[in-house]
């Protein structure tokens, strides 16, 4: 999961912004962006060096002046829910794309989804450990059965296929 | 689509044969490539302790949950430690406390090592713990002291007609 | 994209980064990437009484905006090499 996407998770939620000059910004995020611009509400901006405080109903900040943020521990545990449900979707789309495609040209196309799925859990730290050794073993056991199920109905599907092509003629 | 149901039957078969040979040639160009990004380079920390040195000076201490192209980080558990340096410029005395979830902005990273569980507190044992909130007026008070000597230096370089490279967010 | 070729040549070899705050850190080039930014294996600092919480790091990745110098064995630089490929990239610049 991308920090940026952490970041949406957060919305509703009470945190803190210090920017490149030292100030700090705590109050409720409202919205953000893929350049990290943000808007907060109720928030409370405190001076670099930590003596002046003041209160402001709404703020917007652009992205490039944040240093960092500090997010509640709980969104930690959040995303490790959308996680695991994210993959549970991804799971079923499968499914449901497997049951539609042609035998041969499925093998390849199933094979190659595999790939990228777990290289994708890796790169961005997504489905790790439990999670990502159990999805492995979800898409070992979908794909056998898909590729069954896929050869037994073989004339089936390229049936199919023909009378779509015939209807876009 | 002007095809006909008939064209479509030779092309499903000609799939492997195109497949065979090229498919692993990409996959090797792309992992090739994929070895000289950011991502790759960071990738191998993810879910290890690692520690962070911000431009600002600041040291956090953390279990790095993710990051993505621009070195954008997420942690989790931060410890921030100060360390307050002698006169001879080595740490003597330490100040750290809990910080929680951070997500820093690549631009302000230094650098981002990782961590050996074994031995990241060995060094601590040679230096006298303090307060952090007494730690941060200290470091406040030398970072005060760094600008001030930085600024003169600046001055004394620009009489001679060179430029001293120093931005006050640069404490690290 | 010159630079990022030559520091590609590089890897796996022991370096010497010198860094804009004054920390050397020597160790094995890991990884390199298009800003520079730099991974480095078995790292051992320079002047280590100064940074001894760099002693429990094992590799470390490094900002390339935040290099002063990389030090690196004149055996390791093959400086024809590296002006013809110098040239070459001032041709397909001016060319453009």
């Amino acid at each position: 999961m991308l920090p940026l996407y952490l970041l949406t998770s957060a919305k509703s939620k009470e945190i803190l912004i210090e920017l490149k000059n030292g100030e700090n910004l705590t109050g409720e995020l409202v919205n953000c962006d893929s350049w990290m611009n943000l808007t907060l509400k109720n928030v409370i901006q405190t001076s670099p060096n930590g003596e002046e405080f003041l209160k402001i109903p709404e703020i917007y900040v652009r992205g490039n002046h944040i240093k960092y943020l500090r997010l509640p521990e709980e969104i930690m545990d959040h995303a490790k829910e959308q996680n695991i449900l994210n993959m549970e979707q991804r799971n079923r789309n499968q499914k449901r794309r497997g049951g539609n495609q042609g035998g041969n040209y499925n093998n390849y196309g199933n094979n190659n989804n595999n790939n990228r799925d777990r290289d994708n859990s890796g790169r961005f730290g997504g489905g790790r450990d439990r999670g990502h050794f159990r999805n492995d073993q979800q898409q070992h056991r979908n794909g056998g059965g898909r590729n069954r199920y896929n050869n037994n109905n073989n004339n089936n599907n390229n049936n199919n296929n023909n009378s779509q092509n015939q209807n876009q003629n | 689509m002007s095809e006909s149901p008939v064209t479509v039957q030779p092309s499903q078969e000609q799939q492997p044969q195109t497949k065979d040979p090229s498919a692993p040639n990409v996959e090797d160009l792309y992992l090739e490539s994929y070895a000289f990004t950011t991502a790759a380079a960071i990738v191998g920390s993810v879910d290890r302790k690692v520690f962070v040195l911000l431009r600002d000076g600041r040291n956090l201490f953390g279990i790095l949950r993710t990051f993505d192209q621009f070195a954008n980080l997420v942690l989790q558990d931060v410890v921030e430690r100060i360390y307050l340096n002698d006169e001879s410029n080595t740490p003597k005395k330490f100040g750290e406390t809990y910080k929680g979830v951070f997500m820093v902005r690549g631009e302000n990273v230094v650098m981002l090592g990782e961590l050996d569980i074994d031995k990241e507190d060995d060094h601590l044992y040679e230096l006298e713990q303090i307060p952090f909130e007494v730690a941060e007026k200290e470091l406040k008070i030398a970072h005060a002291k760094t600008i001030k000597d930085e600024k003169i230096k600046g001055k004394k370089l620009l009489e001679k007609g060179l430029i001293n490279d120093f931005v006050k967010s640069d404490l690290y | 994209m010159l630079f990022f070729s030559f520091f590609k040549t590089l890897v796996d070899q022991e370096v010497t980064v010198e860094l804009k705050n004054d920390i050397e850190i020597k160790g094995t080039l890991k990884s390199v990437d298009q800003y520079l930014n730099l991974k480095i294996d078995n790292i051992s600092t320079v002047n280590e009484g100064k940074y001894p919480h760099l002693k429990s790091v094992k590799t470390l990745f490094i900002r390339g905006s935040t290099v002063r110098y990389v030090h690196m064995s004149p055996s390791s630089v093959d400086c024809t090499l590296l002006q013809d490929a110098s040239r070459r990239e001032a041709l397909v610049q001016s060319a453009k």
